[in-house]
């Protein structure tokens, strides 16, 4: 009896002792010792902002090479900041948290005017210093002209831009609409390629967007451009530029301008430019940006 | 190999089916318990870290995406929110942290500060998982890169403890399973195992009873499996035993019925002459009973000292033979014995007849013969005596007359012859008459030894070279007339004295039986021939030279030991010697 005991308990043992089964190479990590961070950013690298005139995943990827180059040839870390909107960015640059940014050319004019922002330099692309905005829809859209728009749903990209906003409202305000008495519904995608993509997707009817946002993404990367179409393009506007604060160390954006200006003529830097299909950097002329002042100042009057 | 395993086992268990039946589904459903927890706890395990694994990707790569653009745009609260959220909301996590693309951390969930050794724990750059141990336990940290690792990275640490508490609650149930059904197991092993054993046993009860002589017993089975068949083969089995039993029984009682009624003693012995068996006229000749010579060499039925029981083979030898008793007696046999078997030393039957009664008749058919013919003679003898007595007397009278009337030398010499002759006739025919009881018998108390000594003292000198041994125990005094037995023994030595050639010996040997005494007289000479002996003691029978001997020394000596009531036998062979042995009664 003792030994059929023994047997038994012997089996109902067994099916414990299998519970052990071997981990994997686990590596030892204590969770003991703490490190503290600082908050701050080291204050040694110069900022630079980008708005976000593509969003901000294209942005970094697009012009973290052109931020390399620069912090190369100056000889400091240079930082790449970005901010939702267009506002935020301009904010930045007036209170010289940034010592230049890549802005629209809306946003440069109510930064002038408002704080004395300075044009350091603009990019010349294909040639041209100018650019377009595009009222696209879905390349299956019945929609032909900016007039059937009416009672549709509509894409802004930043209240600050220019041909992503101040374009589109300039036209309602020609025809004495406001978006909210012509558009069934609309929205801030603060990107232009957002915008791309909400009308590729359907998501709105239509959109207007920087013809240099759409042609670059046709030609590089034509997922949601291709689902697109234009149906009208804007007059010419001038180009969205580098600007600097107004009370910016002369000798840093001296150096500033002096990178970029020279940008094209060395290999590395010719070639950073030509994959954003920047031709090069030129000097800016302030008055080439009238036309936004006067569009501004129509579709301001007419609000209030 | 596997056979011996399993008999060890069974061994090692012992106890009856149902306990061997019992042990085995036990072990069976716990090894299959065993088995199936081994499996469902590696199943489960792989299952559930996959599953984890791929959550924790998962997570970490839409952390990845959705913090993009606050990382991009530094903004901190909302990626703090955002692994705020994430913690909240997910199982498991046990921290969540980012790092811009220098690992740099930017945000992260420690309480109570970020533990440095996790930033260099794991390095890879691409979305990938490691597993760590915080020393509390396992921890699975997830990495994702934000824009590639160009702009960061998420880590993800996923606790493995409530992966091992399902696997360790899973196991635990399929263990309680396996020992509900073990226990369940025994209890319906048992019931199956008694219910499964029972023809068996019932079989096993038969073969049991079968084993205690209780024959022809029958098993009642119900079920109509392989254990009905092999029942019912049994029942057949018990009830042909039970037949063939008592056919045997009858043969037996038959054969010994036959056996018993053989008035001859029938001896079964084994190849070693043990007594294996005998019937009941053996019991009867040899008066032991069956038990007291069941095991025991033949060898104690036969007389120590007449008896050969075997030749120099060992062989029970055939022929005559003498046998004792219980109670000591000699008796003589006739033994024929066959082999049991032809060919092999398996044993023998013995068959010994009793032939006392036989030698009896014959000798005493002999005997009467002896006498008949010795008492006619001894008649004829003495009729002849008595006619011849008186013509002798005349003849030696007259010649006596005229021997004493005549001068004539050549006359008186003739005259002398003739009554010499008559003398010696005369004498032959007193001879006559005392072989025919015709003298007196003197009769006194005497001792044999005494007179024995008395002749060997007169005949002394005629033994010459002739060695003399006598053996003479102390003996009754008996009645007899001892002029006539001192003539008997001397006539006895006489003829020895005469048989012996050369080298002789005479052994004289007395001994004092109950009711008799014996007298034996041995001689080395050349003995009797067979043919010779039934006529030595006839008178006028000699086998010396006409003239050397009258041939009535030992017709004589039979006369007169048969008047003594006692007896005279002779044995001899040629070449060997011959013994008188004279019984005389006390």
């Amino acid at each position: 009896m003792i030994k059929t005991v023994l047997i038994i308990i012997l089996f109902l043992l067994a099916p414990g002792l299998v519970g052990c089964i071997e981990k994997e190479d686990a590596k030892k990590v204590s969770f003991e010792e703490k490190i503290e961070f600082s908050p701050v950013a080291e204050n040694e690298s110069i900022r630079i902002g980008v708005a976000a005139i593509v969003s901000p995943e294209k942005t970094f990827v697009n012009y973290q090479e052109i931020f390399d180059y620069i912090s190369e040839k100056i000889g400091r870390p240079v930082k790449l900041v970005q901010r939702k909107t267009y506002y935020e960015m301009n904010e930045l640059v007036k209170t010289g948290y940034v010592s230049a940014a890549f802005i629209c050319s809306t946003a440069y004019v109510e930064g002038h005017d408002s704080s004395g922002m300075e044009l350091l330099v603009i990019p010349v692309v294909n040639g041209k210093t100018v650019y377009y905005s595009y009222t696209i829809v879905a390349t299956d859209s019945d929609i032909e002209n900016f007039e059937q728009l009416r009672g549709r749903s509509f894409a802004f990209s930043d209240p600050l831009s220019n041909s992503g906003y101040l374009v589109p409202a300039y036209y309602l305000v020609m025809i004495n609409e406001t978006p909210d008495s012509f558009f069934k519904s609309y929205i801030f995608t603060y990107s232009h390629d957002r915008s791309i993509e909400v009308v590729a997707e359907k998501l709105v009817d239509a959109a207007n967007v920087d013809s240099l946002i759409w042609d670059y993404a046709n030609a590089t990367d034509p997922k949601f451009t291709s689902k697109t179409k234009i149906i009208k393009k804007s007059q010419q506007y001038g180009m969205s530029p580098v600007v600097v604060p107004k009370d910016l160390d002369p000798e840093l954006k001296n150096k500033l301008r002096e990178v970029l200006l020279r940008m094209h003529e060395d290999e590395k830097g010719r070639a950073i430019l030509s994959r954003i299909m920047i031709d090069k950097f030129i000097l800016g002329d302030d008055a080439d940006y009238n036309s936004i002042r006067e569009m501004r100042a129509r579709v301001e009057a007419y609000g209030k | 190999m596997l056979k011996d395993t399993v008999i060890k086992i069974n061994n090692f268990i012992g106890g009856g089916l149902v306990r061997k039946f019992v042990v085995w589904i036990v072990v069976i459903i716990m090894l299959l318990g065993a088995l199936t927890t081994i499996f469902v706890q590696i199943s489960l395990t792989s299952t559930l870290s996959e599953e984890l694994h791929e959550r924790g990707m998962a997570i970490s790569r839409n952390l990845a995406a959705s913090s993009t653009e606050p990382l991009l745009i530094e903004d901190t609260v909302s990626l703090n929110r955002l692994i705020g959220n994430i913690k909240k909301t997910e199982k498991d996590v046990e921290y969540i942290f980012i790092t811009d693309a220098k690992g740099k951390v930017l945000v992260h969930t420690f309480n109570a500060g970020f533990p440095g050794e996790l930033l260099t724990a794991h390095t890879e750059t691409s979305s990938s998982s490691r597993l760590l141990d915080t020393g509390d336990g396992y921890v699975i940290d997830f990495k994702a890169p934000i824009l590639n690792g160009r702009a960061g990275f998420v880590h993800i640490g996923l606790d493995e403890t409530s992966l091992n508490e399902k696997i360790t609650q899973t196991s635990r149930i399929i263990m309680m399973l396996t020992f509900i059904v073990g226990a369940l197991g025994v209890f319906m092993a048992y019931i199956a195992g008694d219910y499964l054993t029972r023809p068996i046993r019932a079989l096993v009860k038969g073969a049991e009873e079968i084993g205690r002589g209780n024959l022809g017993y029958q098993i009642e089975t119900e079920s109509t499996d392989e254990i009905h068949i092999l029942s019912k083969a049994f029942n057949q089995m018990s009830h042909n035993l039970n037949n063939s039993i008592n056919e045997l029984r009858t043969s037996e009682e038959r054969y010994k019925k036959l056996v018993d009624g053989i008035s001859d003693a029938v001896i079964l012995i084994d190849s070693q002459k043990n007594i294996l068996s005998w019937n009941s006229a053996a019991q009867e000749i040899f008066d032991y009973s069956f038990e007291e010579v069941v095991g025991k060499s033949i060898n104690m039925l036969y007389s120590p000292f007449k008896g050969i029981v075997t030749d120099n083979m060992g062989e029970i030898l055939d022929g005559e033979g003498v046998f004792i008793k219980k109670n000591g007696m000699l008796f003589p046999g006739v033994v024929s014995s066959r082999p049991l078997q032809e060919g092999a030393d398996v044993g023998r039957v013995v068959v010994i007849r009793d032939i006392t009664h036989q030698k009896e008749m014959k000798k005493l058919e002999k005997q009467l013969l002896q006498s008949d013919r010795l008492a006619t003679i001894g008649q004829l003898a003495a009729g002849v005596a008595h006619e011849i007595n008186n013509p002798l007397a005349n003849i030696s009278l007259y010649a006596q007359m005229l021997l004493k009337k005549t001068e004539d030398e050549n006359a008186k010499s003739k005259l002398k012859t003739i009554d010499d002759e008559a003398n010696r006739a005369a004498h032959i025919v007193q001879g006559l008459l005392e072989f025919a009881r015709r003298s007196e018998l003197k009769l006194n108390p005497i001792d044999i030894n005494i007179e024995i000594d008395k002749v060997l003292s007169i005949l002394n000198h005629q033994f010459n070279d002739i060695k003399v041994t006598t053996l003479l125990e102390p003996l009754p005094l008996i009645y007899a007339d001892s002029g006539q037995i001192r003539q008997v023994i001397i006539d006895i030595l006489t003829n020895s004295i005469q048989a012996i050639t050369k080298n002789g010996e005479i052994m004289i040997r007395t001994t004092a039986n109950h009711d008799h005494i014996e007298i034996s007289i041995s001689d080395n000479g050349y003995g009797i021939p067979r043919e010779n002996m039934d006529k030595i003691f006839d008178p006028f029978f000699t086998t010396k030279e006409p003239g050397e001997g009258t041939g009535l020394g030992l017709s004589i000596c039979y006369g007169i030991i048969n008047r003594h009531n006692g007896t005279i036998d002779v044995r001899s062979e040629v070449g060997i010697g011959t013994t008188f042995t004279i019984k005389l009664p006390v």
